[in-house]
């Protein structure tokens, strides 16, 4: 798989480019520019190669890396003259800059790469024409634009470099202070110990960027260069011409391009700069402490929206609950007058024929039977609607919990007999007697056992449990609130736990829903949990179904103690 | 005295058949009273819910009426349940009350225990 890479294709495009601009000039180079003597071709067959001496730390111009790579813009020239003339420039660093002008004046190194012209240095050396000139830059944190504006003014130079001679010919009013190399004198201007520095634009980019001075910049530039050349052994004047001739085909674009490379004159990178970084890492350590306090703060807030989203939610499950036994209410009110006329008629149908029919035979006497089954079916299902709709007022009077519970297990005894089922009871002694409509927990209980029953089929077991519970301050909190009550207050908490298959998850929302039902046409209405639902709520209590983890389902009722006037959230639902 | 065209009908099949009645059928609750007048039955079945004037009503101008005043009136009803017919002991403003749908046997029996008497020849209205 090859990726389409817009940066590779640049990349592409400049070698090709370069490649034939390398063509181009090393043609036109050879043949018509570089128009070699005969004496010169001569020098040039003689002298395959040339030991060059280099500064081996003269950044961005010149240096040697730990591995003994020549770089920096004489490299780059050296490169491009040996295009030209065909030489092998051999470089040699020595032991340093010194230890390269001994081999030189030796006559063990032939040329030196970049040298400024001295007097002295003529002694020794020709030189060629300049091959790199830089403009001279006045340095500053201020905004000196030339010489003149440096008159009384304290100046940084390197001392013996180019600039401390022009200076100290040009401005005699100026106070010189002279620093051992660029670095030193740009730290110094940075720090204000001088008003301004003389350098060139290579070296002093390369300080100010390894120093990372951002104070400082070129606020002038100077008339004066720094001019490199070409110093050649006085025997070898051949290739004094040779070289200059070289020199003089270099072309403005290649000059261009060389400098370009080695020397930014952009703002060095503000991390350099220790102020900066400090304040930031300082920053950055205040965001942090600020973070921190954020996140904890937003960890307590996203805990309390969690929280309200869960209230909100329950309340408008509550809500849609009560919409949907307000439909079903006033639903039920007006079929039931409806469906229960016509039954009416359908029940009279019924007894009259089977008063007609004293002498039907057993087929006729089960399709009779079956009819009066179905019209008690029918009006079932309208009694509980009704059941359902109706806000009757309940009838509250003490009672002991734990009677009901066994009354309702003796009134489905004949059931649990029939179907196998082992029923077995825990009953908390300790729970004082309740204000709670009998009759009505009672239909509970039985809607509850009878549908356990209903889920296990044959065999199985069923137990009942009743517990004195008291609520703890915030393991209970959320059924605190759900019982409108507080930590410490004490509630009922009754359980009818079955072995039957359990509820699947996708039927355990919709379990109290009106004529939700699992079980099959004609043994349900879908009812029984509503109705269940509705009563327990008006006795401010709450049911919950759920799993076992032994397996089989669970249905817990919880009711408190001592039963508020009217629950709270009857009231809201209403309202 | 009902409404519902068949269900007085077959109520009154049922009635005159298995409780051997002589069974009455009014179908316009504005006609009740007069009826009640013409028949002066020994037990009125009232339909509570009704056009024009309600089972209620008729029971009030049965009562206002000296002729009539003295007849039980049983309430037949879609509304209440017979658990609540049960509850409430089925009286309510002296009459008792039974939800549709009802058995023929209920209303024999409802007849017997109101007249003291059961399968006699009796006057009912439906």
């Amino acid at each position: 798989m090859t990726k389409y890479h817009p940066v590779n294709f640049q990349i592409f495009v400049i070698a090709i480019c370069g490649g034939l601009a390398g063509l181009f000039y090393s043609s036109v180079g050879s043949a018509a520019s570089l128009d070699f003597s005969e004496e010169e071709q001569q020098w040039l067959t003689q002298h395959k190669m040339v030991v060059t001496g280099v500064d081996s730390d003269f950044a961005p111009y010149e240096w040697v890396t730990v591995e003994g790579v020549h770089k920096g813009m004489v490299s780059d020239y050296l490169a491009l003259i040996g295009d030209k003339t065909g030489i092998d420039f051999r470089h040699y660093s020595g032991s340093g800059w010194t230890d390269v002008l001994e081999k030189a004046k030796a006559r063990e190194v032939d040329i030196l790469a970049a040298a400024a012209i001295s007097p002295q240095r003529q002694e020794s050396f020709d030189f060629t024409d300049a091959y790199i000139r830089m403009p001279g830059v006045i340095i500053s944190t201020e905004e000196y634009g030339s010489l003149e504006d440096l008159k009384g003014k304290k100046i940084a130079v390197v001392s013996n470099y180019v600039w401390d001679d022009l200076l100290t010919a040009y401005n005699a009013d100026a106070r010189v202070v002279r620093v051992e190399d660029t670095f030193t004198g740009v730290e110094l201007t940075s720090l204000k110990g001088v008003d301004a520095m003389l350098s060139d634009p290579g070296t002093v980019s390369n300080a100010i960027s390894k120093g990372g001075f951002t104070n400082l910049r070129i606020s002038g530039y100077l008339e004066q260069a720094l001019e490199l050349r070409f110093a050649v052994r006085h025997d070898w004047p051949q290739l004094i011409s040779i070289l200059n001739k070289a020199i003089a085909d270099i072309s403005a674009e290649e000059t261009e391009a060389i400098t370009a490379k080695w020397i930014r004159l952009d703002q060095p990178g503000l991390w350099d700069n220790p102020v900066f970084k400090y304040s930031v890492i300082g920053g950055v350590l205040f965001f942090i402490h600020i973070l921190g306090g954020f996140i904890t703060w937003n960890f307590t807030l996203r805990r309390q929206v969690a929280k309200r989203t869960r209230d909100l939610r329950l309340a408008q499950q509550q809500l849609v609950q009560a919409e949907k036994m307000r439909t079903v209410g006033s639903l039920a009110s007006g079929v039931a007058h409806e469906v229960k006329n016509p039954l009416a008629i359908i029940q009279m149908g019924v007894d009259f024929l089977n008063a007609e029919h004293d002498d039907a035979d057993e087929i006729e006497r089960q399709v009779i039977d079956d009819m009066d089954d179905a019209i008690t079916r029918a009006n079932k299902v309208i009694m509980e609607l009704l059941d359902l709709s109706r806000d009757a007022e309940l009838s509250f009077s003490a009672a002991d919990i734990n009677e009901v519970i066994n009354k309702s297990l003796h009134l489905v005894e004949y059931e649990t007999r029939k179907h196998n089922i082992a029923v077995s009871t825990d009953l908390d002694q300790n729970i004082p007697e309740l204000q709670v409509d009998s009759a009505k927990l009672q239909q509970v209980f039985i809607n509850l056992l009878m549908n356990s029953m209903q889920a296990m089929g044959e065999d199985g077991a069923i137990q009942v449990k009743s517990r004195l519970f008291t609520l703890r301050k915030t393991r209970d909190a959320d059924l605190a609130r759900e019982l409108h009550l507080v930590a410490g207050e004490k509630m009922v908490v009754i359980e009818v736990a079955d072995s039957g298959p359990g509820i699947e998850a996708e039927q355990s929302a919709k379990l109290f829903d009106p004529f939700y039902t699992t079980k099959p046409v004609g043994e349900g209405t879908g009812l029984g949990l509503a109705i269940s639902q509705k009563i327990i709520q008006m006795h401010c209590g709450t049911i919950m179904l759920g799993n076992r983890k032994e397996g089989g389902a669970l249905a817990r009722i919880t009711l408190p103690i001592e039963k508020r006037g009217s629950c709270e959230k009857e009231d809201s639902t209403r309202g | 005295m009902d409404d519902e065209v068949t269900f007085t009908r077959i109520t009154k099949l049922n009635l005159d058949r298995i409780g051997d009645y002589e069974t009455h059928v009014v179908n316009d609750s504005k006609q009740a009273v007069e009826t009640a007048k013409e028949v002066v039955p020994d037990i009125i079945f009232l339909d509570f819910m009704m056009p024009g004037l309600d089972g209620g009503d008729v029971a009030a101008l049965l009562r206002d009426d000296p002729e009539l005043a003295h007849i039980p009136v049983v309430f037949l009803t879609a509304i209440v349940s017979r658990e609540d017919t049960e509850s409430m002991g089925s009286q309510v403003g002296g009459n008792l009350f039974l939800a549709k749908p009802v058995k023929a046997q209920e209303m024999v029996e409802v007849i017997g225990r109101l007249l003291g008497t059961s399968g006699t020849a009796q006057d009912a209205e439906v």
